[in-house]
């Protein structure tokens, strides 16, 4: 049972929080984000801050020119995905009404779990197949660590650009935490 | 929902998932944040009524996420279900009161909320300087947080007290305005 | 069965086929539908491009709190969508069924135009008579 990212996107569109495991570095050959070459560990937050994670390895520059057309960055990534998330969940209220919600997707390859908050805060869980629904967790995530950590932290602003004041040491931590409690 | 239902929902909550904290520091924490207001706009009380707006403001917008948390509540489905939701579960979980609902508009835009007590002005009198006690709105740091709470969840709304017992007023009312519902935000690029 | 519309998308997204069978989704205009069948094929392309994994396909189940959407892509681009409630057992089943009686009373009309809306009586009957008998 693997979990493969976390995203959190606001009322504005954007994305202000991604945080990665288990990616294979050579299909993200990543062109976004941060500082070049180091090798820590990382987790990204939308403006390309990185704090250590235990995560697999994310190379930023890593040239790959046997990729043509490769794959995409973790910016562009994010976009996506709220795209899809975006208008896969506009689309379940134009069929079903304003009270049914998108709840997930799955393809042959992964599962995509959602989680949209009445603040329009919209959490969003990309897992293995195997997984069952685990919107439950992306509430609890909302629950015990955003609103704990995040939104009582007096310093940190209200609206979050580019992620700025979601990546708290504590957030991290717990998401971490409860993450591998998930998976095992 | 019903007014039953939430005020079950809202009594539930209060006794099982909110931490208590002594009545007598809000209280005393509040009010020297008035006297403090009051002196540093040197008796302005326009404008320390629109101060305490505005830091009402910025609680309601952190508050309405731990509001989510705690009770799992979603969208109410019209502005009489969030009137309730507001007097039974909002004020309950945060001050332990449950000010009424009355005063109905006929298009359901419009109502009062009605408080029968008050924590943050007990102990209180208004300085006796013949302006304050037609100037000065003491808790209006509520009607920011109403107004800072409910943009998170679409809804733009104008909230002003009409009477306080601190001016001599026979109730403490504000009243409450649904001015338009705010739509989703689009992601840039797309109307 | 609980099965609550259906919808054939051609290879480039446009809606060629919708049906209701049971109450449960709301009634949409045509225009509202063929905006929707195109936002979901531009969906479906981007879910396999955001995949983690390689190698994965495009959207295949979806879920919401009232329904269920399976989309069955053929290997020639079409795509077929059942809308069904949430518990309902065999979709798979009924998906295989329907995509059989696409190829034979569609598929196998000479006057049928390919890409174009359906307008086959015989698909029709036969459909409905697969989908509602048993309700």
């Amino acid at each position: 049972m693997t979990i493969y990212s976390f995203y959190i996107f606001d009322r504005h569109c954007e994305c202000i929080y991604i945080k990665q495991w288990h990616q294979q570095d050579k299909f993200r050959p990543t062109s976004s984000a941060g500082p070049s070459g180091t090798d820590s560990p990382a987790s990204l937050t939308g403006d390309g801050k990185r704090s250590s994670a235990g995560s697999t390895l994310l190379r930023s520059n890593d040239t790959n020119p046997s990729r043509p057309g490769g794959r995409l960055s973790v910016q562009d990534d994010a976009k996506l995905i709220f795209g899809v998330v975006f208008s896969l969940r506009n689309m379940v209220r134009k069929l079903s009404g304003p009270e049914d919600s998108f709840i997930s997707y799955r393809t042959g390859a992964y599962k995509l779990h959602y989680y949209e908050t009445p603040t329009n805060l919209k959490f969003v869980l990309l897992t293995d197949v195997k997984m069952n629904n685990l919107r439950v967790v992306l509430h609890q995530i909302y629950v015990n660590l955003y609103v704990e950590f995040v939104v009582k932290n007096p310093l940190s602003p209200v609206e979050h650009h580019g992620g700025e004041g979601v990546a708290v040491e504590l957030f991290e931590m717990g998401l971490d935490g409860f993450i591998r409690t998930i998976q095992d | 929902m019903s007014a039953n239902k939430a005020a079950r929902i809202g009594e539930e909550v209060w006794k099982t998932r909110i931490d208590k904290v002594n009545a007598e520091l809000v209280t005393l924490t509040y009010g020297s944040i008035v006297a403090q207001l009051c002196k540093d706009y040197e008796g302005d009380y326009i404008e320390v009524n629109k101060q305490l707006e505005k830091m009402g403001y910025n609680i309601g917008l952190r508050l309405i996420e731990d509001f989510l948390a705690k009770t799992n509540m979603g969208k109410c489905i019209n502005f009489k279900e969030t009137a309730e939701t507001i007097s039974k579960i909002g004020f309950k979980v945060f001050l332990n009161i449950t000010p009424t609902v009355t005063n109905w508009t006929t298009d359901g835009k419009q109502f009062s909320l009605t408080f029968e007590e008050n924590p943050l002005a007990d102990f209180v009198e208004l300085p006796d300087d013949g302006r304050a006690q037609n100037e000065l709105w003491y808790s209006n740091l509520l009607c920011g947080v109403l107004r800072g709470s409910l943009e998170m969840v679409q809804m733009q709304v104008d909230a002003h007290f009409v009477s306080d017992v601190l001016r001599g007023n026979e109730v403490t009312e504000m009243r409450v305005t649904l001015i338009r519902t705010i739509d989703d935000e689009l992601p840039p690029g797309e109307d | 069965m609980g099965i609550l519309s259906i919808l054939i998308l051609n290879k480039a997204g446009g809606l060629i086929y919708q049906r209701d069978f049971n109450e449960g989704l709301k009634k949409l205009s045509s225009n509202d539908y063929l905006v929707l069948a195109g936002t979901f094929h531009g969906v479906h392309a981007i879910t396999s491009r955001i995949s983690p994994v390689p190698g994965s396909g495009g959207l295949e189940v979806m879920e919401s709190e009232h329904f269920r959407m399976q989309c069955f892509q053929t290997l020639t681009g079409t795509k077929f969508l059942i809308f069904a409630q949430p518990h309902q057992p065999n979709i798979d089943v009924i998906v295989k069924r329907v995509y059989e009686l696409y190829a034979d009373y569609v598929m196998k009309n000479p006057f049928y135009q390919i890409e174009m809306p359906i307008r086959c009586e015989a698909f029709d009957r036969n459909l409905l008579a697969y989908i509602q008998p048993r309700q």
